[in-house]
């Protein structure tokens, strides 16, 4: 049976869509047949950050309504075989996607040969959230070192343990995993952000990595591929980290520590 | 009501016990009687059952006949009982009144008086006290203490303490005879039930988030983990928190001013006494702040220590 993952965060705009693309993308890369669907109904951003947008046909309630079926909704992936794309719709609104329905397309693609399903939440706490998180067995809570986005966090946790299925059913809970993204090393040791370890203090769940903040997330999504993909990058670097450790690997953390640069960079340009 | 566990021999080339003697507790509803007519029992016996509805049906029972003078007429009354469909298991009494008992074929047996303390169950929210949740302040808002306005808070139905009381409860007064059920019991409550035990503290083993609230009816509230910021707990009696509590607490919400909060870790948005709140704005003393410590109301102020001698 799948695994399913949920990424989310309660607050928007923290790397969820960018952190499910770099993920399921990491788990492909390692053989693990995976597919990734974004929950935005509406406000699809999945696709784009996939670059399969102009292969988009059908979506998500297109299947679940019975318009479409899986096979010809699903989108492989360019680079990976392994990895497949759910895309949401962009014309319908969220009361499209029903308990039922949901269910349904996870038990298919569990029965297809999935062996992880990434689910890409929208941001908030009402039902593309609700319902994205609902059935998971995982769940990847993207956080920025920032005050309303760890509160938000705080938040979503909160009902991951009383509104999933798992919760309902007195089942053994989903396993929370923190993941930290825009992370700035030179911020927190000036005092302008939040540490890990006060975040780990607030939140108290385990942390699976920490995402630096860099300009590469951006030329990704420009060039609609997964920052994972970018491998000389310290972000390609900290998602792969990510995906070993959710694997079961036991990773020491890096990108956290920051280190004062020399004189001569400072004085030519370093950070 | 326990036995011990009889050893047995096997006999060699026999096969194994058949059965065996091992403790059990069983509850069982108490039926006092303040009567020995027979008339009268079985006259309150129809309007209880008729109160309580399905309520005590298939219950034992055991029979309470040590407050009255005069023998029982067992038979009829162990009959009607049985035409309620409450099962009658045995008789506390004494002398000619148990022998009478024992006749008519109930066994004599003693009932202790453990407390029984019912676990506490989640309440909806709209069962949470208006009183405790939302404090609201006087005309002249100065920094310090401010106490809400007098509670308007739904009691439970008063309930007349009810000549059935589940054996082995702690003591509770027991006011109407049997003779005496009138229009009043019927005013104040339209199902009579036995005066609950005061349930055990409410234990909630995890941390509790941002948005979540949590409410102990009628108990104290015991958290071992944090309570977040945007988190609220709210108590009826005490509150204890082994973890930060970061978050709002409001202990004796329904007015009891002798609640206290208690915590290894003090760093909250707003505490509540029996409604007298304060907002933590500016943070606390330095020998509280962070530090375990002991919210309590002291007439009309909330006084902070700390918990550390």
């Amino acid at each position: 049976m799948a695994r399913i993952v949920v990424v989310t965060s309660g607050k928007g705009g923290v790397g969820k869509t960018t952190t499910s693309a770099s993920f399921s993308a990491g788990l492909a890369m390692r053989g693990h047949k995976t597919v990734v669907i974004d929950f935005d109904v509406g406000l699809r951003n999945l696709d784009l950050i996939m670059g399969c947008e102009r292969r988009v046909v059908y979506d998500f309630v297109n299947v679940i309504q019975g318009e479409a079926t899986l096979n010809q909704a699903l989108i492989r992936d360019k680079q990976l075989e392994n990895l497949f794309i759910l895309p949401a719709s962009q014309t319908r609104d969220k009361d499209a996607l029903t308990k039922e329905g949901v269910e349904k397309v996870l038990k298919d693609l569990g029965e297809m040969g999935f062996e992880y399903i990434v689910c890409d939440s929208p941001a908030g706490i009402e039902t593309g959230a609700l319902m994205a998180a609902y059935f998971a067995d995982d769940a990847l809570v993207v956080t920025n070192p920032e005050v309303s986005s760890v509160r938000d966090s705080d938040r979503i946790l909160g009902i991951l343990s009383a509104k999933s299925r798992r919760a309902e059913r007195g089942e053994e809970p989903i396993k929370e995993f923190l993941l930290l993204t825009r992370y700035s090393p030179k911020r927190v040791a000036e005092g302008e952000m939040l540490s890990l370890r006060d975040i780990e203090d607030i939140l108290r769940i385990k942390l699976i990595g920490v995402i630096p903040e860099s300009e590469s997330v951006l030329q990704a999504s420009n060039q609609g591929i997964p920052a994972i993909h970018l491998r000389e990058t310290d972000v390609a670097a900290a998602y792969q980290d990510v995906v070993s450790r959710y694997l079961g690997q036991d990773l020491p953390l890096r990108f956290t520590e920051y280190e004062k640069p020399g004189l001569f960079k400072r004085l030519f340009g370093g950070k | 009501m326990g036995t011990e566990k009889v050893s047995t021999k096997t006999l060699p080339g026999k096969t194994p016990q058949a059965l065996d003697f091992k403790s059990a507790t069983l509850y069982a509803i108490r039926v006092v009687l303040h009567s020995a007519q027979t008339a009268e029992l079985l006259e309150s016996l129809a309007r209880r059952m008729n109160d309580a509805g399905a309520f005590f049906e298939n219950e034992p029972v055991v029979i309470d006949a040590s407050r009255i003078e005069g023998i029982v007429d067992w038979p009829t009354l162990l009959d009607a009982l049985r035409s309620h469909r409450l099962h009658p298991v045995g008789v506390v009494a004494e002398g000619e009144q148990q022998a009478a008992a024992t006749a008519a074929g109930l066994p004599a047996v003693d009932v202790g008086t453990a407390p029984v303390r019912p676990t506490s169950a989640p309440v909806p929210d709209h069962d949470v006290p208006a009183a405790a949740v939302t404090p609201e302040k006087p005309a002249n808002d100065t920094a310090g203490t401010h106490s809400s306005p007098t509670p308007t808070v739904t009691t439970a139905p008063d309930v007349n303490a009810l000549d059935g009381n589940t054996a082995g409860s702690s003591s509770s007064p027991e006011a109407s005879r049997s003779s005496e059920t009138s229009a009043a019991d019927r005013a104040t409550a339209p199902i009579s039930r036995p005066p609950e035990p005061a349930p055990a503290a409410m234990v909630i083993n995890r941390p509790l988030r941002s948005g979540q609230r949590v409410y102990a009816r009628n108990t104290d509230l015991i958290v071992i983990g944090v309570v977040s910021r945007g988190a609220e707990v709210i108590a009826d009696g005490n509150i204890h928190v082994y973890g930060p509590l970061r978050g709002k607490a409001m202990a004796g919400a329904r007015g009891d001013t002798s609640a206290r909060i208690f915590t290894t870790q003090l760093d909250p948005e707003l505490v509540a006494v029996a409604g007298v709140y304060r907002v933590i704005e500016t943070g606390l003393d330095a020998g509280v702040q962070n530090k375990p410590a002991i919210v309590s109301l002291s007439g009309e102020s909330l006084q902070i220590e700390s918990l550390r001698n």
